[in-house]
């Protein structure tokens, strides 16, 4: 296990800020003409194609990747750059999120040719929408227990079965689907395949899976009989499960495991200005923004060391871990610092950010792996397992 | 010295206090508050004297690291690490001899104040501002008429028995050696120390989760301990990488790194109160015994996570800071 800790690089630094510098304007100027309203846990509920767009034609989708397939050969850390500020101004980015965060990455790791050409530069630009179908009812935690299955059929495969917490699978595109396509000799992690659907797809049904407030982001799909091209398998019969894991690291370790919360640390720090000097609030937001500084070198670290071969899947799992109860904690402490009645109607927006974050908590520590799970990877990684 | 020379030079400071130090030798040493052979060791390796003063932060943070790690009963970090380059400094003379002792304080205002290592210092170092300028004063530690005590490592932290004493010598120091950046100094040198301790209290509970049985199997395959055991894998690390950043802001100066150091010694002392429970709760009763090791560790966390800022006292400085500089500001400085 290492220490994963942004690393320096001056020559990298100085990029950055210039990058950094025509975000904040970007942003700076969406905001004075309406583009968005800021809120908590964007990168979930901030659905907005025109806003996605933007983004993809200022080059700020798929960075990383190659420009041959609409990406810019942009460093980890100039990516991190732009997702950072995106997060910290609350900006809608949950059209493009899971799409850029790893379908993107997936499709250029395992995809073919034809497959890399023809998803891959839409996602950069903006304009595809992915939803990744991976859980199911009876089957959480231990994924590799999916039921779904894909029958061969004359060139190609059709997928029964139900998938669920499919985020924006009512605005997706293409959806990501892991199914099982054979028994795996009795090895449940082989077997499992994944299928790339075009939207929208005969025999599937889309249903909303309504968060306690209300919203709709999340979904249940229900395939009947849907028919996928052997074209739109991806990394060929079998490679699911290495597709699945294989970007655990980086959907893992980003920033936003700990800044879905991080426009409520913001709106406290306006607070307390506003405010005449009080000891108890220095010292909780100066504790808060410790630990955030924290998380940031720790993910830096992590991308770092992704970027130089690495695969730090357990290190993930402690920023994860550390992260997503830093979030929940953001709410706990605004909450307790000020009076006030967190509301989502609320005209004050410190007590309308506090309203989402204390809403969403829940889901801090169980999407994407529940921090039981995580603790299991940290353990296995200390050798204990 | 780049990073490589840094680890190398940690490793070679190990190695040797691995030879000397043992768990019964630092327990029987807290009578002295000195541990004589460990303290010959890092003096022979050229580690004190004007050699030390001329080492980096970085270098004498993997020196502390090492010491922490040893449990080493040795005044380093505030004869070395913080006098001897508070001395360097203010232009004062030092015999490579002898222990410094370094105070934040006046020397007209010692009433009920401590001294750390001030029994086996030649001369204390006081810290102090006034008139809106920065004073180092040269205080012979006879003069300060001390009486043994100790922090809850067991480390000497003498009591003063007057109310003031004369200088010998008295220097006016620049901002780079105000206060305010040797209590910064001596945070980073604490969290450096720190985290040495952490990572051994991590390893001695590892390896004791591994090798304990209870209803027929090792603790470390009960998955609450697993549970505890990466959590505390977690603290060590989120301690470990904030430390980094705050040495690496370091070299840009001590006031333009100053909210880096603060969240450091804070996010520092949060990990130790987390390991130091956890390690003690995977041990059971044997964790808090003279006779068992880690005790060692423990105390010098609970000591350390005390001297020159506690987790409340930094992270009001920083949250201070921040709030001054507002949502937007805030935001600018931690990303810079």
């Amino acid at each position: 296990m290492k220490i994963p800790c942004a690393p320096a690089d001056d020559r990298l630094d100085a990029t950055c800020k210039a990058l950094r510098a025509q975000v904040r304007e970007f942003l700076r100027n969406e905001l004075s003409i309406g583009g968005f309203a800021p809120q908590c846990d964007s990168w979930l509920r901030g659905f907005d194609r025109a806003f996605t767009r933007k983004l993809g034609a200022r080059g700020w989708l798929g960075m990383t990747w190659p420009r041959r397939y609409g990406g810019q050969e942009r460093s980890q850390r100039e990516r991190y750059v732009v997702i950072e500020e995106l997060l910290a101004a609350g900006a809608p980015v949950a059209g493009h999120w899971v799409a850029e965060r790893q379908v993107g990455p997936s499709i250029l790791r395992h995809g073919t040719e034809e497959q890399k050409q023809g998803l891959v530069p839409p996602i950069a630009r903006g304009e595809s929408i992915f939803g990744a179908c991976y859980s199911e009812p009876d089957v959480g935690s231990d994924l590799a227990s999916v039921k779904a299955r894909a029958v061969r059929i004359d060139g190609g495969w059709k997928i029964t079965g139900t998938k669920v917490w499919t985020s924006q699978g009512h605005n997706a595109d293409h959806l990501f689907v892991l199914c099982r396509t054979s028994d795996g000799a009795g090895v449940k992690h082989r077997g499992l395949s994944m299928l790339i659907v075009a939207m929208p797809a005969k025999g599937l049904a889309v249903r909303p899976i309504r968060l306690l407030t209300g919203e709709h982001h999340f979904n249940e799909m229900v395939f009947d009989g849907v028919e996928v091209p052997d074209s739109m398998v991806l990394g060929g019969e079998g490679e699911g499960w290495n597709i699945v894991t294989g970007d655990l690291a980086s959907e893992r370790s980003g920033p936003e495991r700990f800044m879905s919360t991080l426009p409520l640390l913001g709106e406290m720090i306006r607070k307390a200005r506003a405010t005449p000097a009080d000891a108890r609030a220095e010292i909780v937001i100066g504790e808060l923004v410790s630990r955030f500084w924290t998380l940031r070198s720790m993910s830096i670290g992590v991308a770092a060391l992704m970027e130089q071969g690495h695969q730090p899947g357990v290190e993930a799992a402690l920023v994860k871990d550390l992260g997503t109860r830093f979030e929940g904690d953001v709410a706990q402490a605004a909450r307790l610092l000020y009076p006030m009645v967190p509301s989502l109607d609320s005209d004050e927006r410190f007590e309308n950010f506090a309203a989402q974050a204390i809403l969403h908590t829940p889901a801090y520590t169980l999407r994407g792996g529940t921090n039981e799970v995580l603790r299991g990877i940290i353990a296995r990684g200390l050798g204990l397992r | 010295m780049d990073d490589a020379q840094t680890g190398m030079l940690a490793d070679s400071v190990a190695r040797a206090l691995g030879d000397v130090v043992t768990a019964r030798g630092t327990v029987e040493a807290e009578a002295q508050g000195l541990d004589a052979k460990a303290w010959k060791t890092l003096r022979e390796l050229g580690l004190a004297g004007a050699d030390a003063a001329a080492m980096s932060l970085e270098e004498q943070a993997a020196v502390l690291e090492a010491i922490g790690y040893a449990a080493a009963l040795v005044p380093y970090a505030d004869s070395e690490a913080m006098a001897r380059w508070l001395a360097h400094g203010a232009g004062l003379a030092t015999d490579p001899d002898e222990v410094l002792a370094i105070a934040l304080a006046s020397p007209q205002a010692l009433s009920g104040r401590r001294i750390a290592w001030g029994r086996h210092s030649t001369r204390t170092l006081f810290s102090y501002e006034e008139g809106g300028r920065n004073w180092v004063a040269v205080v012979p530690s006879a003069d300060l008429l001390l009486a043994n005590g100790a922090n809850l490592a067991g480390e000497p932290l003498d009591k003063c028995g007057g109310d003031r004493a004369q200088p010998t010598e008295v220097r006016e120091v620049v901002d780079d050696f105000s206060p305010a950046a040797v209590s910064q100094r001596g945070a980073l040198c604490r969290g450096a120390a720190m985290l040495g301790a952490a990572r051994k209290a991590q390893e001695l509970t590892l390896q004791y989760a591994a090798e304990r049985k209870q209803f027929g199997k090792p603790l470390a395959q009960f998955q609450v301990i697993q549970s505890y055991l990466a959590q505390m894998a977690g603290e060590l690390s989120a301690a470990a990488a904030m430390f980094a950043t705050a040495l690496r802001a370091a070299r840009g100066g001590a006031r333009a790194s100053r909210a880096e150091a603060a969240a450091a010694k804070v996010r520092i002392g949060q990990a130790a109160h987390t390991i130091t429970a956890l390690a003690h709760q995977v041990h059971g009763a044997i964790g808090f015994t003279e006779e068992y090791s880690l005790q060692l560790w423990t105390r010098r966390l609970w000591a350390w996570r005390e001297e020159f800022g506690n987790e409340t006292d930094w992270a009001r400085e920083l949250g201070a800071a921040m709030i001054a500089l507002g949502p937007d500001a805030y935001w600018e400085r931690v990303t810079r």
